[in-house]
């Protein structure tokens, strides 16, 4: 039989307990409130995204045009060969190459500089950034910054390196075909990306590298 | 059967090893707060990655408690020594009942299979609580210094990589991916407890009971090492930061013939045990 002192200990305990959960659930309200809300701003493949989205004073457009995934081989053929050195490095696993024309715009009365490569492809929990050795011989380029006119369009491909290694056992590796990309602006506050779909076939890549179209 | 699981509760429960182990697993999860949540929501150095300035992405909770951190050592240390806290509280004392022959009258009154499957239950439950406590009161301090931001692979500061097993759940539901890796603790932990007791059987020495389950994991580990199976060593298997890559149904299956081989051969060997 409980005594009246220790009910009194239980209830005291009881009372305890839930204040220390109350005021544990109002720090947590509070952290999460503090923080900046994170929204998520999506494109189409074709949009033209407006670099202020993530420099306020950009006054470039960007757009995704196309894009495929192409094997060594697939690639070397429709873009050249690859050099001995980058390519020893992909030698040794399973390689897949991302290749994603994009566009971009100046549409203010300036010139002005971008650089498309600071962007990351994803799919799921896969990401890469652009691999700058074979960028630089794609485009033609000895870096990664493109000067743009006012009303310029230049459009660049960019090469993103998938590795069978990087999914382990996962079998997402030989259903990557089938499964949508994103390509990532910018992650804080707001999540910015450009879905870009399924890839793809190859064979409809139109292969065209660098053009400048004055508009 | 619910008197003398009871017992075995209380005694597993109300003994100075449960208190030690416990204590060692919530000095490490405690001392992961301070280390790393409370630098990383207070301190003026980290004021800069707080505001997400650049658009860097700020610490999040679900790149900061402690299953995820694989760069801080009381982490390392956490899931290193999980076989071993896991198996201080009440994993030797069937080896101590057997030894100090308190097993026969507390046999003699509750019977056999009653006696095994009761100390059976407790070490779980002992087990278990040693090592998901620390975890969850680690997570719950961490989420009161670190906002849960929804984690983001392109931010490249969340650990879980597409060849980990559940990458795809801890982008989409880092909740549950949370519940998932703390479950696999329980669950291995209640392993290695039954591994301690089934082995009592053979040794006669508690020390060597207690360290078996930590023995095997590290030899499993040692064995694993460089080799393409090392994300299925138990130490690895069950640090949510994953640092090599395995197959979730087969560290579940590992962790479910752990814990069902132990039991069977405690109760079989229970069943016909006679002291001499």
């Amino acid at each position: 039989m409980k005594t009246p002192a220790r009910n009194s200990i239980i209830i005291s305990l009881t009372m305890l307990a839930i204040l220390f959960a109350s005021a544990i659930a109002a720090r947590m309200y509070y952290v999460n409130n503090a923080a900046p809300p994170h929204q998520i701003i999506s494109y189409k493949l074709n949009d033209y995204v407006s670099l202020r989205e993530i420099d306020e004073t950009s006054d470039i457009q960007i757009a995704s045009k196309e894009y495929a995934l192409f094997t060594i081989d697939e690639y070397q053929h429709r873009f050249g060969k690859i050099d001995e050195s980058v390519l020893s490095q992909n030698q040794t696993c399973d390689t897949k190459i991302l290749v994603l024309k994009m566009s971009a715009l100046n549409k203010g009365p300036q010139e002005n500089q971008t650089n498309l490569c600071l962007y990351s492809m994803q799919q799921d929990a896969w990401v890469n950034g652009v691999d700058l050795l074979l960028y630089m011989p794609l485009n033609k380029a000895k870096n990664a910054n493109i000067t743009l006119q006012p009303n310029e369009e230049r459009t660049v491909l960019l090469p993103y390196n998938m590795y069978d290694f990087q999914f382990g056992f996962n079998d997402n590796w030989i259903h990557i075909n089938e499964n949508p990309f994103e390509l990532v602006l910018k992650t804080y506050p707001n999540k910015v990306f450009i879905a870009l779909g399924l890839p793809e076939p190859t064979s409809s890549f139109s292969s065209e590298t660098i053009s400048v179209e004055a508009l | 059967m619910k008197r003398s699981i009871a017992f075995e509760i209380k005694r597993a429960f109300l003994n100075w090893t449960f208190c030690a182990a416990l204590n060692v697993g919530l000095l490490l999860a405690i001392g992961h707060v301070v280390m790393v949540a409370a630098p990383y929501a207070l301190s003026e150095s980290w004021n800069l990655w707080r505001s997400g300035a650049g658009g860097t992405y700020p610490p999040s909770l679900y790149s900061a408690w402690m299953g995820v951190t694989s760069y801080s050592f009381l982490t390392i240390t956490f899931y290193f020594l999980l076989p071993l806290l896991a198996c201080i509280p009440y994993a030797d004392s069937l080896c101590t009942d057997l030894s100090t022959h308190y097993s026969n009258q507390l046999i003699c009154r509750m019977g056999r299979i009653r006696y095994f499957a009761s100390k059976l239950i407790a070490t779980s439950i002992s087990s278990i609580s040693v090592i998901v406590i620390p975890l969850i009161v680690n997570y719950i301090a961490t989420a009161c210094f670190i906002p849960a931001l929804w984690p983001e692979p392109a931010a490249q500061i969340f650990p879980a990589s597409p060849s980990n097993m559940l990458a795809s759940l801890f982008y989409h539901a880092p909740q549950t991916y949370t519940i998932v890796f703390i479950m696999l603790a329980a669950l291995y932990s209640a392993a290695f407890g039954a591994l301690s007791i089934a082995s009592s059987f053979s040794i006669h020495n508690r020390f060597i009971v207690m360290l078996t389950p930590f023995a095997l994991c590290i030899t499993a580990q040692f064995v694993l090492q460089g080799s393409a199976f090392e994300g299925f060593s138990p130490i690895n298997a069950l640090s949510p930061y994953q640092p090599y890559p395995s197959i979730y149904s087969v560290v579940v299956a590992i962790g479910i013939l752990l814990l069902l081989i132990p039991n069977f051969i405690t109760l079989i060997k229970g069943r016909y045990f006679e002291d001499v």
